[in-house]
């Protein structure tokens, strides 16, 4: 258990964020977005623990941060207005290309 | 008094009657995934192909369509009800209000509109003409003091 959440569970949600920025890959999703499209499939899904995911993708180079220009100092953008989009590795492994054990459910 | 072992996250999540935590079923899930793909299909249609983007191009290009959209429903006197006028309108207001909300420097085109001197911004008059070769209102305005209309 982490935070409250099983190991299933979290690489669930992690699968989810992919498959969500896959769909529009190259193009970028705002956390918030992602996070109300998640509520869909765990409604009790908090913003908080999605943050950390989306962390823990970014720290693993399957997902990037696109700052819009108007962005003046990106350090100071709330998570929640952030974007993100998908790297090559992130698509490889949304699209099965290769295996992350991490990620597996 | 039995203390509660149980963590701040444990504590907000939601069980069923039977205490298990609710989890997206194989089905759900397969239909929330073929919805997006869906979304993301009539996305492509309708903005063209996901580039490597931009984020504010999207929402520049969602607001041009929307104004598009408002213009064509006007100009070619197609029936609009005040529900739909309201909703269209209360959706652009929402983009004014968000544009000035956002750190995006605002200009004067911009000031204008927010005093409410009822003149379409130059920007958004510009972006009409492009799109349609047409002058919106404003400009027309403009040109009958000038002179310049039918003249």
């Amino acid at each position: 258990m982490a935070n409250g959440r099983d190991a299933r569970q979290i690489k669930h949600i992690r699968n989810e964020v992919l498959v969500a920025l896959k769909v529009i890959y190259p193009a970028a999703m705002q956390a918030e977005t992602l996070l109300r499209s998640l509520l869909v499939l765990f409604p009790t899904l908090e913003f908080d623990y999605l943050r950390r995911d989306l962390h823990y993708l970014q720290q693993k180079g399957y997902l990037e941060r696109v700052t819009p220009s108007f962005e003046p100092d990106e350090a100071l953008t709330p998570w929640r207005r952030r974007w993100f989009r998908l790297t090559p590795s992130g698509t490889e492994l949304a699209d099965h290309c290769i295996q992350d054990p991490a990620l597996e459910e | 008094m039995a203390k509660s072992t149980r963590t701040r996250g444990q504590r907000r999540r939601v069980v069923t009657p039977g205490g298990e935590a609710l989890e997206p079923t194989a089905a759900t899930v397969s239909s929330h995934r073929a919805r997006q793909a869906t979304v993301a299909t009539i996305l492509e249609q309708v903005f063209g192909p996901f580039a490597d983007m931009s984020p504010q191009l999207w929402e520049r290009r969602a607001y041009l369509l929307l104004v598009g959209s408002v213009y064509e429903r006007l100009a070619t006197n197609d029936e609009v009800t005040t529900d739909e006028l309201v909703k269209l309108a209360r959706v652009l207001a929402e983009h004014r209000r968000m544009k000035h909300t956002a750190v995006d420097p605002v200009d004067e085109s911009d000031d204008e509109a927010a005093q409410g001197n009822g003149r379409l911004p130059n920007r958004l008059a510009d972006m009409v003409r492009d799109l349609y070769g047409a002058a919106a209102e404003s400009d027309n305005e403009e040109a009958l003091k000038k002179g310049g209309v039918g003249g």
